[in-house]
């Protein structure tokens, strides 16, 4: 048994760490682990979160070591604070959001693209590598102070559980594992909305069963700094007793609290345009973005509170003379937030989809409607007709009361009667470390945990043997390997024959995934791959050794499909041979090997 | 001298033990055998010649810890102008000429500039009131006060108690925390030049 249970919250915009003693886990209220980082040039101190910033300067930018680290000397990278500090000063040459490029569509989440425009692609990485880095980042944080004197209590000795976000499919779980892997490390993923969840279970440890009745529908909304992510988790009544699974999860929305504080600084730097014929560059947006983040926790918490002054100082030396001041008033702020992100809105009311014009600027997939009741309007419609009866926020946005009151009015509105229960007592900012933390312990013991099924659906696509006809490709047809809902912790074998693998040859299979098709079923067809609801992930292949003088190479050998979904949400995909010596092949994801582990402890690895 | 070695020195001085051990320093002599003995003689004299030149380390040791304290102590006064500047601009606002702005324009920086150097005092001071009382109220001294840390003015009695009006409560630096620095970094830099490239 590990000294330590460790929970991460590997956020889109800050990673939080917090750990508990397994051997007193049962009374333990987990604390919170500050991160040694590197906070300005040639400086480095504690800080709570590890902004997930990672930045990659060239050799004049920082002076020689001023990036080091206790157990890293030379350094020419560093996550956290300083890296943070960078990102809207030296935009080229920092890395953010690498959570969401490891989901990224279109994007081999093992290829070397970030940050997206460096001007030396020799110092580009992978979003894999950047998720690696951050964890090594942790690791080594931790051995030099709780783990650096005993062997028993190192990181990776410990039993730790890094959360994900609901919307991540088996690929991207698998890009996390594999970054995992190359930090040395061994983890458990858990959702983000169910670490949220269990951090509400163990704050209602005593009472949960009184809060919730059987048959009930819950709605954990998280929307953080970068990222929206929605969990449905139905009650249900096992022999008596409340049992709880998660049944629905949204899709991967990138929209978050950056937007509204964005949001609300363009609005008063186009008002100062408008009434004083002020124009504001990049450096004083970047200030009035803060200064509106600031007036928008008073605005949102105090609904008497009066005008809120932002001020945005001059960037030279002159600090005075080039401060600018203007004010934001409750109705400015209700206008750009309130209704700009949360209007009221129908059940069957759907989010404006992007008009995709013809040449755009490769990137992340930003949301075009910023409307988030909508977005949560749409995930309900998709998962039935029922409405949740409580709700959980997460995330540092639903600290604000304006916000989530506007949530709870819309969903009341769409039941028809104003009894949504709030789910309260957990704290916003560091409750999915908590509740990952008190995951790890639930899962050694008896207490309640959450079952979950596949919350996408994933197909291969099949090319039907047609003869050539020229300009014509043959029609590809999809096959449903994974229905929505398959029991996570199973394997299935798919009743369907006619596949074939040649021997000697590298077979490739289009992949791919959905959360939106709940109904299809394990070994279905749909007859063609084009359609909105599916989306393509990185192939997958398999390579048959020739090794048998019965089966020489060019031979093709009938196959079936086996999926094995694990416990943690990756999947892996065997060719069965059929009849004959009943050989299995696993289907690998054709992605490139990514960057080697970086130093720091090299004990570690044993 | 490097200063490692002078601090090694330095140590093995304080370490006599130790001292004696290197020197060889023979018994002290019988006083059944008065007469010198050469040889003892020699060892004597090398022993005092290592003696002296422990000493002369010594003294370099202490000449060099203190150089090196009090590279310290500037290092840190600069570097707590450096944080002020950096998190709340008060060395641009001390820097500049602030004669011709209106007291509206003046006033609305200060406002940004007092909240955030005020963070800088509460995390890397804890500035606190020495005197926690309210300031024009009666109060007593105690009798073993730190004359550095309370001043007595006017008529201060000869004998305790020491009752009398508290002026000023007083601040107090609880606690002094900065980040560890590293790497090639200018120790008198409070603000780096920032140069734009379009």
């Amino acid at each position: 048994m590990s000294q330590y249970i460790i929970g991460i919250d590997l956020g889109t915009t800050n990673i939080a760490v917090s750990y508990l003693n397994a051997e007193e886990a049962e009374e333990a209220v987990p604390e919170l682990f500050t991160i040694i980082q590197v906070t300005d040039q040639g400086e480095r101190d504690n800080r709570s979160t590890l902004p997930s910033f990672l930045y990659l300067p060239d050799d004049k930018e920082v002076s020689k070591k001023a990036l080091d680290l206790p157990w890293a000397a030379e350094r020419d990278y560093c996550v956290g604070a300083f890296a943070r500090k960078n990102a809207q000063l030296l935009p080229d040459k920092v890395i953010s959001s690498a959570k969401s490029w490891l989901c990224a569509q279109n994007v081999d989440p093992d290829s070397k693209i970030l940050p997206w425009n460096h001007e030396d692609p020799s110092r580009k990485i992978s979003p894999v590598t950047a998720t690696q880095r951050f964890l090594e980042h942790l690791r080594d944080a931790w051995n030099d102070s709780i783990g650096a004197d005993d062997a028993k209590k190192k990181f990776q000795k410990q039993d730790i559980v890094l959360t994900v976000p609901a919307s991540f499919d088996a690929v991207a779980r698998d890009m996390t594992m594999q970054a995992a892997k190359k930090a040395r490390l061994e983890v458990t993923l858990l959702e983000e909305p169910q670490a949220a969840f269990y951090a509400w279970l163990q704050t209602h440890n005593e009472n949960w069963r009184d809060r919730v009745a059987a048959g009930e529908l819950i709605l954990v909304c998280d929307i953080g700094g970068g990222t929206t992510d929605f969990s449905l988790i139905k009650v249900t009544d096992e022999g008596g007793d409340l049992d709880l699974q998660r049944v629905a999860v949204g899709n991967h929305i990138l929209l978050g609290g950056d937007n509204m504080d964005l949001a609300m600084a363009y609005g008063v730097a186009a008002r100062l345009l408008e009434e004083k014929g002020m124009e504001l560059d990049q450096y004083q947006i970047a200030g009035l973005t803060h200064a509106c983040r600031e007036a928008k926790e008073v605005l949102c918490a105090d609904a008497n509170a009066g005008p809120q002054k932002l001020t945005v100082l001059g960037r030279g030396s002159s600090v005075v003379g080039g401060t600018i001041t203007t004010e934001v008033t409750m109705e400015q702020m209700q206008e750009s937030l309130v209704d700009g992100f949360f209007p009221l809105c129908a059940i069957d009311d759907s989010p404006q989809q992007s008009t995709k014009a013809g040449l755009r600027t490769f990137g992340l997939d930003y949301e075009a409607d910023p409307a988030v009741t909508k977005h949560l309007a749409a995930f309900l419609s998709r998962h039935g007709d029922e409405l949740p009866a409580a709700i959980l926020f997460n995330g540092g946005v639903t600290k604000a009361n304006a916000l989530t009151s506007r949530i709870v009015e819309t969903i009341n509105g769409w039941r028809g009667k104003k009894d949504l229960t709030v789910l309260d007592g957990t704290d916003a900012d560091l409750a999915v470390a908590r509740g990952a933390c008190w995951y790890g312990n639930v899962r050694q013991g008896n207490a309640i945990r959450i079952r979950a099924g596949s919350a996408h659906s994933y197909y291969v696509a099949i090319e039907s043997s047609m003869p050539a006809v020229p300009n014509i490709s043959p029609p590809v047809a999809a096959l449903c390997v994974v229905q929505f809902g398959m029991e996570e912790g199973t394997s299935q074998e798919i009743p369907y024959s006619g596949l074939g693998l040649v021997v000697g040859e590298t077979t490739e299979f289009k992949f791919f995934g959905s959360a939106d098709r709940t109904e299809d079923n394990a070994g279905e067809i749909l007859p063609s791959v084009n359609h909105d609801d599916l989306h393509s992930l990185p192939s997958l292949s398999a390579k048959l050794p020739v090794e048998d003088k019965n089966t020489p190479a060019g031979t093709l050998v009938p196959v079936r499909l086996r999926a094995v979904l694990s416990e943690i949400g990756t999947l892996q995909l065997w060719c069965l041979e059929e009849g004959g010596s009943k050989r299995e092949w696993k289907l690998e994801y054709e992605i490139r090997d990514a960057e080697p582990a970086a130093d720091g402890d090299e004990e570690a690895g044993e | 001298m490097r200063i490692s070695d002078a601090f090694q020195a330095f140590f093995r001085v304080l370490g006599g033990a130790d001292l004696v051990d290197q020197a060889t320093l023979p018994p002290p002599p019988e006083p059944k055998a008065p007469e010198p003995d050469p040889q003892t003689e020699k060892k004597l004299v090398e022993a005092e010649a290592k003696l002296a030149e422990a000493a002369a380390s010594l003294s370099a040791a202490e000449a060099a810890r203190t150089e090196a304290a009090e590279a310290h102590f500037r290092d840190g006064a600069v570097y707590g102008l450096l944080l002020l500047q950096r998190e709340g601009r008060l060395i641009d606002f001390l820097q500049e000429n602030v004669d011709d702005y209106e007291d509206e324009q003046i006033g609305a920086a200060v406002r940004q500039i007092h909240r955030d150097c005020g963070k800088v005092l509460q995390e890397n001071f804890a500035m606190t009131a020495i005197v926690d009382e309210s300031e024009n109220e009666k109060t007593v001294v105690a009798e073993d006060f730190d004359p550095s840390a309370i001043k007595l003015t006017g008529k201060v009695p000869s004998e305790p108690p020491y009752k009398g009006f508290l002026r000023h409560k007083g601040w107090r630096a609880t606690k002094v925390h900065f980040p560890t620095r590293s790497g090639k970094i200018d120790p008198t830099v409070v603000q780096a030049a920032e140069v734009e490239f379009i």
